[in-house]
């Protein structure tokens, strides 16, 4: 295509709507403003704005008024304008060139968020009614809150159950107790209630809310030492819920807000493509029944992370380590994604190599362990019985395996293999952490491999034919290494990797792989859509229904089934979910539609459980069935996520330096 | 059905919503309406007046308590009868489970596609499409709805969902529609009677004695329309009649035992009034003033949270005053429908019938705000005046009813909805709505009323945030509980007198230019 100014190429860009934004359609519910605004504020969008006026950007011949646009920004009535201005230089072939641009601008409509069909949601919908301010965002943070809050009035885990209750009794109990005892004692109170089980972190976090809590008691009753067991008044529970809730604001949607307005102004994302991707996690059905129905404070896990894969991608490696340290504090499952960030920063350390990597090293370790030791201050003296203590309460090898049905390797292979009866506790430890650091290897290897093979390609100066940036010497200072794209698909495979084959895994655990999975399908489409761009959204829905599914079994207990059906469906409708349009691959199409059968199936006994009764040898027979449709899906996923791992790596030339030579040129174009 | 996908999204997000809060708090009005299940289930018709086997006796007129029948009969055909014995169960106590309460919202839920269809049907029927939909849409998602019907529990959706089938009939002109539809809105709930005279005086005027003809008579419209409201009065209570139950029927629809202001104080005149009371008898307190003071007035001072008020040094109100001044301002307000009958005037008598009776009204609740709410809605897209109306109204309004929610673990649900449904609303309406050069006065006002919208933050803020925290933590004493009551009371009574004043003024202001038309 022969050159042209910008000023052409700007012209043209104008005249097919694609340089600001439109957001206006007329397909959106009261389209109201867009043809009475014109005449009611004249100077709003009727006339080309003044930017589009300025002489630099005027076309050559002058195209149809820009209304238009504005009228019809999607449809096709546009097209006809679409009038290439002949000039003098294309004699030889206008039909031929009419046709490829035809053909250009029909890939890119498809393309497009705003016109492409397969893009279409409510979420979308939405935001092209409201238009491309802050308000949009604001408001779906309002509604997003409202459903959670609506989420809270249901039950809750342990309601009304003597003599343990739950979860909700077991974060009530560790503010009576941190309330109430000396720090010392935090982690040995009471043996025979709910021993706090959880870092340091989680127990700061549990001494301020009961401080607030106790605050905001008047009859003192709520947090009593010893008395208050089991209490579940109504002003309580509004008062842990709302706990839930600031921490869930305070952190996650900090982290969430954070990680997709920065990952789309990388990408050159549209600023409603953001708001769609912040909702659609933000409303992820798994974290809200488990955090706002089931109760626990898992949102503070991710959220802090999150903000520590932030931080990284930012190239604020220190502060990255404090908050992931800080999230190793608050929950010990955070581990699940240490072998991915401790691969990636020692895989950086070796990037940035010799003495500078050294430095770092030392940088990130210190800040790690001067955060470790800050946290767990109190339980330093006596040295190391106190700590030992502690850590004992945060790892108990001395349960089981595992013990509600989980849909991991252990409990799905116990249908065949009765594992229980074939090792002891400690041995069965041990298979599990072989089993897991085995699954967990291929994410390693990945990660420190191309570490090592783009730092080559770094410092040697004949391949660095100046196509990426991040082989630009001077960039090592303010651009991460190329591996921090590999980072969140190396969360997830080494989390599932920790679902799936750990020892002592929970149901919600499964809420670990989910997150950095949710963050990184969150985003979709547009011109600058990744080729796989539909396969990770579509994966991603299916492995978040799943993971809803895997936890029917205790959402029931906690009597969440009508918000369970609700939530699920209402994610599944914002984000314009149809399993039966899922484009990617056939195979993906018609295992998905498998598998929702297969869920609907075993939904039966529950809509009808007069009628079809398990039979009496296997009164477990449904809640195996569901470990066995959850461990699949969950392991195919597993080895999907290692095979995008491997096709990531390979992108940006980290699997060897030969096929890395001649992929080279293509680096700065995938990312 | 022609539902665009907006419109398809709109009602399925907030169908979830109204899942979602299933099992939040439901008001006494949960058990009173299943209570009339049970009765009407389980008694013989001539009994249903009769029963007081729970305190919540059938109160509502017979339409009601058909709809009542209706709804059990799902329960006996669908559901297994372990669950429908439960459901429709007649005793005194209160009757408790989660198949009561999933049957109870389901039976809202459905009723309310009375309302979504009417709203469907009116946005459809109207020239100028877009701002037509977007007021009938907001009505279908009223968060006044939200609150009453899918929170504290009523049919309320459903009501004004018949409501709005004969406002279609009158924009179709369709009299007998119109009239059919409102009397047995009147044979559901007869709270509607306070905006009968609006319909009387439109159907009247428009059909049977039209402008311009002196006053003659037209016999067939005034035939057709008289015999199909008394059909509908005959089938609603012909079988009562018959059974001997008219006395009964009275006595149970319209009880006079119950005092000026309900539970709470409702957002009206008499929120002034009463907040008036309580200075003067700071004063009267003062040793050196002699001041007559009742006593039960007094008692009722310290109480503002349950029970009837009484003034302890203004003179008490009897239902006589507030029939009259309700009566006066409802008969001066309809003059302009009479000189002048058309859709317009009609939504505005209803709109002004309806603030009469809220403001002035004996016993009012603050559910009734609704009366003026939707009528007010429709009429927010036909001038700066009567959106700024509706946006005042709507804002006062709905903070009025937040007290019926007292529980915090509402407050976001409540809040959030509300505040997402009024940004939405207002401004959409606000870009659609032309403001007219601003004289000296109307500045002043639109300005003032700004303000007074700018101090909701603060207010909401001391009620829900700070008052009851230092009530919990025991900063203010238990006695000030009536405090965050009687602020929200009066500061919305002033939105609504703003909004009234709004209306009415708009409805004098428009006659002189139209005095001459004559609409047939």
């Amino acid at each position: 295509m022969p050159r042209r100014s910008y000023a052409q190429h700007r012209a043209s860009r104008v005249r097919r709507g694609s340089v600001a934004e439109s957001e206006t359609d007329l397909e959106s519910l009261a389209s109201y403003t867009t043809y009475s605004s014109n005449f009611t504020h004249p100077s709003s969008s009727g006339i080309p704005s003044p930017r589009l006026q300025h002489p630099q950007f005027q076309p050559l011949h002058q195209p149809q008024p820009l209304r238009l646009r504005t009228l019809s920004s999607t449809s096709h009535a546009s097209n006809q304008h679409l009038e290439i201005p002949r000039t003098s230089r294309d004699s030889e072939s206008s039909a031929a060139r009419q046709a490829r641009r035809e053909a250009r601008r029909k890939e890119r409509e498809r393309k497009s968020t705003l016109a492409g069909e397969k893009y279409d949601s409510p979420l979308r919908r939405w935001l092209r009614y409201m238009g491309s301010g802050w308000m949009s965002l604001g408001l779906g943070l309002v509604g997003v809150g409202v459903v959670k809050s609506a989420i809270g009035s249901g039950g809750f885990s342990g309601k009304d159950t003597p003599p343990m209750y739950g979860d909700f009794e077991a974060q009530r109990h560790w503010m009576e107790i941190t309330i109430n005892r000396p720090i010392e004692d935090w982690y040995t109170w009471r043996p025979d209630w709910w021993l706090l089980d959880y870092p340091p972190l989680s127990a700061y976090t549990s001494w301020l809310c009961g401080k607030i809590g106790n605050a905001l008691d008047r009859s003192g009753t709520h947090f009593a030492l010893n008395t208050s067991w089991g209490l579940s008044p109504p002003a309580l529970v509004t008062f842990m819920r709302m706990s839930v809730l600031v921490l869930e604001v305070g952190v996650w949607w900090v982290a969430v807000g954070g990680w997709i307005i920065a990952e789309g102004k990388r990408g050159g994302r549209s600023w409603r493509s953001q708001v769609t991707g912040i909702m659609t996690v933000l409303l992820m059905p798994s974290l809200a029944l488990v955090d706002n129905g089931h109760f626990q404070y898992n949102s503070v896990l991710l959220g802090l992370s999150l903000l520590s894969v932030l931080c990284f991608a930012s190239n604020r490696d220190v502060l990255g380590c404090v908050a992931f340290s800080l999230a190793l504090c608050f929950k010990q499952m955070g581990l699940y994604y240490a072998p991915a960030i401790g691969c990636y920063l020692l895989g950086k350390c070796i990037w940035l190599g010799g003495t500078r990597g050294l430095t770092h090293l030392i940088k990130l370790g210190t800040a790690t362990l001067a955060t470790f030791v800050i946290m767990f201050l109190p339980w330093l003296r006596p040295f190391p019985g106190a700590l030992l203590q502690v850590l004992h309460r945060l790892f108990p090898f001395a349960r089981g395996i595992f013990e509600d049905k989980v849909a991991n390797l252990w409990c799905a292979s116990n249908v065949v293999i009765k594992w229980r009866n074939l090792l002891s506790t400690p041995g069965m430890a041990r298979l599990a952490t072989a089993t897991t650091l085995l699954a967990l290897l291929p994410t390693v290897v990945i990660l420190l491999r191309t570490s090592y093979t783009t730092s080559l390609q770094r410092s040697s100066p004949t391949n660095s034919n100046g196509s990426g940036p991040s082989i630009v010497e001077p960039a090592d200072e303010i651009s991460p290494p190329p591996t921090i794209r590999l980072l969140p698909t190396a969360l997830f495979t080494s989390a599932m990797a920790f679902f799936l084959f750990s020892f002592q895994v929970h149901e919600k655990s499964i809420l670990l792989p989910l997150m950095p999975l949710t963050i990184m399908m969150a985003m979709r489409g547009g011109k600058e859509a990744r080729t796989d761009d539909d396969e990770l959204w579509e994966m991603g829905v299916l492995v978040n229904n799943v993971a809803v599914f895997s936890m029917w079994p205790l959402l029931k207990r906690d009597q969440q089934s009508l918000q369970y059906v609700a939530v699920t469906f209402l994610w599944n409708y914002v984000i314009g979910y149809n399993p039966f349009t899922v484009s990617s691959s056939e195979t993906l199409r018609y295992g998905s539609l498998l598998v929702y059968s297969i869920i609907a199936l075993l939904h039966l006994p529950d809509i009808l459980p007069h009628v079809i009764r398990p039979p009496a040898r296997y009164p477990d027979l449904w809640v195996v069935l569901n470990v066995l449709l959850s461990f699949s899906v969950f392991s195919i996923s597993y080895l999907w996520g290692l095979k995008k791992l491997l096709e990531g790596s390979w992108a940006i030339g980290g699997l060897g330096f030969e096929s890395a030579s001649s992929k080279a040129p293509s680096a700065g174009k995938v990312e | 059905m022609g539902l665009s996908k907006g419109e398809r999204d709109l009602i399925v997000v907030s169908t979830i919503l109204k899942v979602l809060l299933f099992p939040a708090y439901r008001s006494t009005d949960f058990e009173v309406h299943r209570n009339w299940l049970a009765i009407t289930r389980n008694l013989p018709l001539k009994e249903w007046y009769q029963d007081t086997t729970s305190e919540w006796t059938l109160d509502y007129p017979p339409f009601f308590a058909y709809f009542s029948y209706l709804l059990s009969i799902p329960a006996r055909l669908l559901l297994p009868h372990k669950y429908s014995e439960h459901i429709l169960r007649l005793s005194e106590k209160a009757v408790e489970g989660w198949d009561v309460t999933g049957y109870m919202r389901l039976s809202v839920l459905i009723s309310e596609i009375v309302l979504f269809t009417a709203v469907l049907r009116l946005s459809k029927s109207s020239s100028n499409g877009s701002s037509t939909r977007l007021v009938s849409l907001a009505i279908a998602l009223h968060p006044g709805f939200i609150i009453l019907d899918s929170i504290h529990f009523q049919y309320n959706g459903f009501l004004f969902g018949i409501m709005l089938w004969s406002l279609i009939g009158a924009k179709e002109n369709r009299p007998i529609v119109c009239a059919a539809f409102f009397a047995a809105l009147l044979n559901f709930k007869h709270i509607y009677i306070y905006l009968a005279p609006a319909w009387f005086i439109y159907l009247l005027r428009q059909y049977c004695i039209p402008p311009g003809t002196g006053l003659t008579l037209h016999l067939k419209p005034l035939v057709q329309i008289g015999s199909a409201t008394l059909a509908v009065f005959a089938v609603s209570l012909g079988p009562f009649l018959y059974l001997n139950q008219g006395t009964q029927l009275l006595a149970r629809l319209f009880p006079f035992t119950r005092g000026l202001m309900h539970a709470y104080w409702a957002p009206n005149a008499w929120a002034s009034v009463t907040l008036l009371d309580r200075i003067l008898l700071q004063i009267a307190k003062h040793p050196h003033l002699e001041l007559p003071v009742s006593s039960t007035g007094v008692a009722s001072t310290s109480r503002g949270l349950v029970g009837d008020t009484y003034f302890a040094v203004l003179p008490n109100i009897t239902p006589l005053h507030c029939f009259l001044l309700t009566g006066i301002t409802q008969f001066v307000q309809l003059i302009p429908l009479w000189r002048q009958p058309s859709y317009k005037t009609f939504l505005q008598a209803i709109a002004a019938c309806g603030f009469s009776s809220f403001m002035f009204g004996w016993h009012v609740h603050e559910k009734a705000v609704m009366l003026v709410l939707v009528p007010l809605s429709l009429l927010s897209s036909e001038d700066w005046n009567h959106f700024q109306a509706f946006v005042i109204a709507s804002v006062s309004g709905l903070i009025g009813l937040f007290p019926l929610l007292f529980n915090a673990a509402e407050t976001p649900v409540k809040m959030g909805y509300s505040l997402i449904w009024l940004v939405i609303v207002c401004t959409r309406l606000r870009q659609g709505a032309s403001k007219p050069t601003p004289t000296l006065a109307s500045h002043i006002v639109d300005t003032a009323q700004n303000v007074y919208l700018a101090s909701a933050i603060p207010l909401l803020i001391f009620t829900s945030i700070l008052h009851p925290s230092f009530t919990l933590s025991g900063r203010i004493s238990a006695r000030y509980e009536f405090l965050p009551l009687m602020m929200t009371s009066v500061w919305c009574s002033i939105g609504l007198w703003v909004a009234w004043g709004r209306l009415v003024v708009g409805m004098w202001l428009d006659l002189p230019h139209q005095g001459g038309l004559k609409i047939d």
